[in-house]
């Protein structure tokens, strides 16, 4: 059982804390302090294995208690896969095991253990795929045992509230160590706005539980201290700085293109722009493989002296410190003050430093072997004891009974960030650690992330990377003496026994790692992929090194030519939530003038773009017959409305238009396609001269954005004298519909509306009600109508205006599905619905919008292309006999059981009372009174007959009365 | 004693045929060819097998393509891939777990009814469900209209899944390996020699090599590697980037692909939910990630899956595309070098078709005709504006 400490002789700043508070853990109730993490209370609680491991299921427990691991993955609150050394626990929480069963005590599936090594390496490659019917079975067997943490499925946070952030500091400082907060004081001292972020609560890094003395360091003041009070007091000078923010418990997990720094904090994303951006991520423990170097009971030097001097927590009875240098002799000291009987300390060094340290280890009696190192652990669920001997492994010299195994040999620096797949780390023979040297520009680090060192060169080191980012100056090469370097343990101590553990999360070991290499996989990237070292929760923040070191070993290389695999975002997972913000929410929902005239008269609402646009008021039929014997009215404010002028405005719609518009007269109107530079027909719309030289160009309700961008796009490149002014917003727009719409909108304008005067494909300026209206003579349904456009903050009062002033006809309104139907029955197609990437304008029947004998225009050439080709399919209208079940959009035309067309569009007309529709058949059967099989989607066949044209007023009577 | 999957050999100055690139269509190719007897083949490859769009894709595997040609191409991929594993002896780990494009738009699901039709009519299992039915098989989709882009309808392909990519890689170098012909890493083509319009060989890094054949089979480098032989062919190279989130309890037992919102994902063996989108939109080499795709990409997952909140992205990468005009790829001799060939325009489509590439390229290579199902994806039909429909199914074309 762990217990709690309540004072340490060497800690002067501890203070046990006062507040105790209860969550439950597998249903169990355990107890907390203030200041604990999930996983701090549970070790605290004498919780020794907190997970099975991915493969072999073997007990795994609390090892460096900094988020690194996978060993302290857990469901907190039905939230799976939450890092729980990472969190603050809170009163009530509901903590889970994950991936064990019954229990992580007593794991049934640990049979793996025993079971998996018999395979052979690589056995996934290698089994269960003969027979054939074999492997779906077998797979749904490795589907029910794999995964860690089970997803929420029934979404009890779904409505957890996401936010995105946005800073804009002048020098960015991730971490808060020694170096970093030098380098925020010298970036301060510089006069920058600077912003600071830290992943734990308390700012400080490693100092914080550190007690070494400070000495030489360039800020006379902190000479003296312990690095724990050194740290404090550099805190207290610079927290209140106005020119400062902290972001505390945040997390920088990536660094993209020009430097963007993403960072997370709660439920929070950070975007963060800065200028310079300093890292001083600092370091970890080096990860070493030797015999069982997985088991509950090896924890690390930082990971024991972090629950010590953080969380007042004994961590064991017995424990041996395992190390290389200075630091393992500090753990030693902490463990010692807290109650632990530390057996031993193993030096790998042949001789250790005659200093304080190692001294005083001696003075309290502690033994001191030197020389020796860690062969193997044993004991079933956890360390019960220790072997040590040779640096490799050969023999055994001594063993200890202990709960505790401190590995304190070295520590690899935190590169995820600085390397990113933009650099990849290379080996520092000096410093015997993977290194990042070559860093993008206004990119500086610091610190432990260039090696361990003294105080006073971390502090050195960071602050002339805060002065250098302050005034975005180069920065000299990091140095390190030679008594701070620390020499690197073989990778793996050969010691033999079949557990040697390069990446924990994987459950891969040496002798895995070893064969895949014999394989074939001797490059490291293939090494990793067939292995699968490297690819668990830590993505190989743990072993990177070791697998560099030991891939160049066993492949023949040297210790120089060791690289680890691309090291890639995020640095820790991000959880999908805290991307998105409340993007899923935010994609704005467009909609007309009118909206609430429609919801208030009851019709459906369907998407159309971002817009919510109305489908009906009553059934589509029943309102597609009322438009066709009375007047209906829709709401067409959706349409893209761009206004163009400028000297070279018929040039430009020249180019962009396959039409002529020169003799476009003030006051008429022009339909038009848009081909793109494939000779593909893809938008189409009007084009009306309103007065000397100002055009008004309609578009479709989807394109308008693409359009606008596209206009503006070639504007620029090719310099056209153009004023695009997009109207769309500003102007609602209705269309009124109906043999006696001439007659309806006579009664409210004062110019004269007869055929002659304002003919089929004209515009006019007038005014409605006193509000400035621009009417067009155009439509889509076949009847006689008008568009009416006007600003839309008038849209409302016009709606209902126009609704009162023909109340007598009746009028009333109608919807975009009715609209549809009535468009399908005077055969207008549109474009993206009954054409594709595929359709060009001469196929789709829309050849009288061309004129290629223009000069040069998009799309010129494809269109020359497809002319000379002629016609190979083609979109016609067809009908159906009137009892026939309509077809759904997009089912196929066969012939003889083949594929020769599809239809687009197809709908019951209620006018004429069967089926019509548009659909692509290929040139024979596009003459008039062709007939051709359409495939239902139960199967069923109908069969259609071609129309020369329209189903309805063939001869186009109506719009031109 | 463990066996080798594949030795180092010496570069020889000469070799029958050599493949320029070693992704899964080159290793398919030198395999097939080994099946056929040709053994003097040696795939080049500049990093190791698999660098490329090989070791980067998110593996989906379908046959439910528009257009005739499509379908018939990669209906021959799949019945290849079934039964690879027995093939290569090597478990490649395909599951055929269904395949659903979701439709959120009334033109999207006319293009999709267009699909389901088309397939039906060649034989290939692909039809329609509705929301209700599409509910039953993903239970935490939300078919509610409260989603922006509420889900109208699904195209399902019971044979599509996915596959475990690097094995398919390492399964046919090992097959080719196995037959003969020889795979050479660290191998990087700079140059391609002719001599009177007639392929001489290539220059290396290791050297001098010369053949009687050479096909370039290198996906998004394949404007580079054409240009080498002076040929210029309508590839444009554009970012595609993918994610995977850590492992968590298999929960989703199927493909998803949403064409209007640009996401798809599904879920390995091993519990990670493995994403992916539309391509970057600008044409580049660099094969960065974005914070952009990420936020993106969780938008809209959230969408259809609100449940996935607190699922946590672990990795990001990304990959090259060689996209075409028309979505299609190229498998063609080069007419202007004879006994030049190009296998490429595979954008972000290709993995699916390793099997159905590697085999004809190797019939073409082998037998200097072009088989029928390979014959509409001539590169003529850029010179003679003869597009393969493919482009108007396409928006996220995995
Ligand atoms: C993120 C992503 C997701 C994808 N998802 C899917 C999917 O779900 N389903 C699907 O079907 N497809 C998918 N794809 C597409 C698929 O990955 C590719 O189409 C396919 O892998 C191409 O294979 P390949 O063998 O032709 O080329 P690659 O695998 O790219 O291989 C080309 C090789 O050529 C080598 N090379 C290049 N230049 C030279 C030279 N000068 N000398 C020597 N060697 C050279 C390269 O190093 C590389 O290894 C995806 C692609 C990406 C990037």
């Amino acid at each position: 059982m762990t217990e709690r400490i309540a004072q340490h002789p060497d800690l002067p700043l501890f203070s046990s804390p006062k507040k105790s508070f209860s969550f439950t853990f597998n249903g169990k109730t355990i107890e907390a302090h203030e200041g604990d993490t999930v996983a701090s209370a549970l070790i605290a609680a004498g919780v020794r294995i907190t997970s099975r491991s991915f493969k072999y299921h073997r007990p795994r427990g609390p090892k460096d208690n900094f988020g690194q691991g996978p060993e302290l993955l857990m469901t907190v609150d039905h939230a799976p896969n939450v890092r729980s050394d990472m969190i603050p626990v809170r009163a009530g929480m509901q903590v889970e095991t994950q991936n064990a069963w019954p229990s992580t005590q007593l794991d049934l599936m640990s049979i793996n253990n025993f079971a998996v090594p018999l395979l052979p390496n690589g056995f996934y490659y290698k089994m269960f795929h003969k027979p054939k019917w074999l492997w779906p079975i077998a797979e749904r067997f490795i589907r029910k045992a794999a995964g860690l943490g089970k997803i929420d499925t029934q979404g009890r946070a779904v409505d957890t509230r996401y936010e995105k952030r946005y800073r804009f500091p002048d020098v960015c400082v991730v971490g808060s160590g020694p170096a970093g907060l030098a380098s925020v004081k010298a970036a301060l001292d510089a006069g920058k706005q600077v912003l600071l972020i830290e992943e734990q609560e308390q700012l400080g890094g490693h100092s914080r539980h550190t007690v070494f003395k400070v000495e030489n360091c360039r800020e006379k003041k902190l000479n003296g201290l312990t690095e724990q009070e050194a740290v404090r007091s550099l805190i207290d000078e610079i927290e209140k700085h106005p020119n400062l923010e902290i972001l505390s418990q945040t997390q920088a997990f990536a660094v993209y293109e020009d430097n963007l720094v993403a960072a997370q904090r709660g439920t929070e994303l950070f975007k963060i722009r800065a200028i310079s951006v300093v890292f001083a991520p600092g370091a970890t423990d080096r990860h070493l493989v030797f015999d069982n170097n997985d088991k509950p009971g090896i924890m690390t030097g930082r990971g024991v002296e972090r629950l010590i001097a953080l969380h007042g927590i004994k961590p064991a009875r017995r424990a041996v410190v395992i190390t290389t240098h200075d630091g393992g002799y500090h753990t030693a000291k902490l463990l010692h003050g807290a109650g632990t009987e530390v057996l031993a300390v193993v030096d790998g060094r042949q001789k250790p430093p005659k200093n304080d340290w190692v001294d005083g280890i001696r003075k309290l009696g502690i033994p001191i072997f030197e020389g020796k190192t860690i062969h193997r652990v044993k004991g079933l669920n956890q360390v019960k004891k220790v072997e040590i001997g040779d640096l490799h492994g050969q023999f055994s010299s001594l063993s200890f009974a202990c709960d505790l195994v401190v590995l304190a040999v070295g520590y690899q620096p935190q590169l995820n960030l600085l390397s990113q797949g933009r650099t990849r780390p290379v080996w520092d023979k000096k410093r015997q650690i993977l290194r990042v040297t070559d860093l993008p520009q206004n990119i500086y680090a610091a610190g432990e992330v260039q090696g361990s060192a003294s105080f006073a060169r971390l502090y050195q080191e960071g602050f002339e990377a805060g002065r250098a980012a302050a005034q975005q100056s180069s920065l000299s090469e990091s140095q390190r003496d030679e008594n701070e370097l620390i020499e690197a343990l073989p990778a793996d101590i050969e010691s033999g026994g079949k557990h040697h553990f390069i990446c924990p999360c994987m459950d891969v070991t040496r002798s895995e790692a070893c064969h895949s290499i014999e394989e074939g996989f001797d490059q490291v990237e293939t090494l990793k992929r067939y292995s699968s070292m490297g690819m668990g929760p830590c993505q190989g923040k743990t072993c990177h090194e070791a697998v560099a070191r030991l891939a160049a070993r066993d492949t023949g290389l040297s210790e120089t030519e060791a690289v680890p695999t691309t090291m890639r975002p995020p640095l820790s997972p991000v959880s999908f939530g805290i991307l998105a913000g409340r993007a899923p929410h935010l994609v704005p929902q467009r909609r007309t003038a009118m909206h609430h005239c429609h919801r208030k008269a009851g019709a459906a609402f369907l998407n159309a773009g971002q817009w919510k646009r109305p489908h009906s008021y009553l059934p589509p039929q029943e309102e597609a017959l009322m438009v066709r014997k009375g007047l209906g009215i829709i709401d067409v404010s959706t349409l893209g409305k761009l206004e163009l002028s400028g000297p070279d405005v018929m040039d430009f719609l020249h180019f962009m238009l396959p039409g002529k518009f020169r003799q476009l007269a003030v006051g008429r109107v022009r339909y038009s396609t848009m081909i793109g530079e494939d000779g593909i027909l893809f938008e189409d719309g009007t084009i009306s001269h309103l007065e000397e030289g100002v055009y008004y160009l309609s578009t479709t309700t989807g394109n308008q954005a693409a359009i606008e961008s596209l206009f503006r796009w070639w504007v620029l490149t090719d310099q056209f004298k153009v004023h695009i002014k997009n109207l769309a917003p500003v102007h609602a727009a209705v269309n009124v519909a109906g043999e006696k719409s001439r007659e309806f909108i006579q009664k409210l304008v004062d110019i004269d509306m007869s055929n002659e005067a304002f003919p089929y494909m004209a515009c006019r300026k007038s005014t409605i009600a006193d509000v400035p209206v621009l009417l067009f003579r155009i439509g889509f349904t076949g009847e006689l109508g008008y568009e009416i456009h006007f600003p839309s903050e008038f849209g409302a009062p016009l709606w209902e205006y126009f609704l009162e002033q023909g109340k007598s006809y009746p009028l009333k309104p109608f919807g975009v599905e009715t609209q549809r139907i009535l468009r399908l029955e005077k055969g207008h197609l549109i474009p993206g619905v009954d054409t594709d990437a595929l359709s060009n304008p001469y196929e789709a029947g829309v050849d009288f919008t061309v004129k290629e004998d223009k000069e040069n225009f998009v799309g010129k050439a494809f269109l020359k292309n497809f002319k000379e080709r002629g016609i190979e399919n083609k979109l016609v209208s067809y009908k159906l006999n009137s009892a026939d079940p309509i077809p759904e959009d997009g089912v196929a035309i066969l012939k003889n059981g083949k594929i020769i067309g599809r239809v687009t569009s197809s709908r019951m007309s209620p006018t004429l009372g069967f089926g019509i529709g548009l659909a692509w058949v290929p040139r024979d059967l596009s003459g008039a009174g062709s007939r051709f099989q359409i495939r239902l989607a139960n199967g069923q066949d109908v069969t259609a007959e071609t129309l020369d044209h329209a189903a309805y007023d063939p001869q186009g009577e109506r719009l031109t009365s | 004693m463990t066996k080798k999957m594949w030795k180092q050999h010496d570069l020889k100055k000469h070799y029958d045929i050599v493949i320029i690139g070693g992704g899964a269509h080159g290793l398919a190719t030198a395999y097939y060819l080994s099946k056929m007897g040709v053994r003097d083949v040696a795939v080049l490859e500049a990093k190791y097998i698999g660098y490329g769009g090989s070791g980067r894709n998110t593996a989906i595997l379908r046959s439910n393509y528009r257009t005739e040609e499509g379908i018939r191409f990669y209906d021959q991929s799949i019945q290849l891939y079934e039964n690879l594993s027995q093939e290569l002896d090597f478990n490649l780990m395909f599951s055929q777990q269904g395949h659903f494009t979701l439709g959120h738009t009334e033109a999207s699901v006319s293009g999709l009814t267009t699909r389901a039709e088309n397939n039906k009519a060649l034989g290939v299992d692909s039809y329609m469900l509705d929301p209700i039915e599409i509910k039953k098989m993903l239970p935490e989709i939300d078919i509610s209209d409260h989603p922006r882009y509420p889900v109208l309808a699904a195209l399902y392909h019971p044979p599509g899944g996915i596959i475990r990519h690097d094995a398919v890689v390492w399964g046919y170098a090992r097959g080719a390996e196995q037959g003969g012909v020889e795979i050479h890493n660290l191998t990087t083509v700079g140059e391609i020699r002719t001599e009177k319009n007639k392929i001489k060989g290539v220059q290396t890094n290791r050297g001098f090599v010369s053949c009687n054949k050479l096909i370039s089979v290198v996906a998004g480098w394949s404007s580079d590697v054409c240009a080498m032989a002076g040929i210029e062919l309508p590839f444009v190279t554009h970012p595609l980037q993918a994610l995977v989130t850590e492992s968590y309890k298999p929960w989703l037992h199927h493909v998803v692909v949403s064409s209007n919102l640009h996401i798809y994902l599904s879920q390995t063996d091993r519990g990670e939910l493995v994403c992916g989108g539309g391509i970057d939109g600008y044409p580049h080499y660099g094969m960065r990630s974005t914070l952009a795709f990420l936020e993106t990409y969780a938008a809209h997952v959230l969408e259809l899956f609100p449940v996935l909140h607190n699922v946590k992205v672990q990795r990001q990468w990304a990959g090259l595309c060689d996209m075409t005009p028309d979505y299609s790829p190229i498998i063609s001799p080069i007419d202007e070098i004879e006994g030049f060939y190009v296998n490429g325009g595979w954008g972000t489509y290709g993995f699916k078709a390793s099997p159905a590439s590697g085999y004809n390229s190797a019939q073409m290579l082998a037998q200097g005709k072009v088989p029928a199902n390979i014959a509409p994806f001539s590169y003529n039909r850029f010179r003679e504006n003869r597009l393969v429909g493919e482009k108007a199914a396409a928006s996220v074309s995995n």
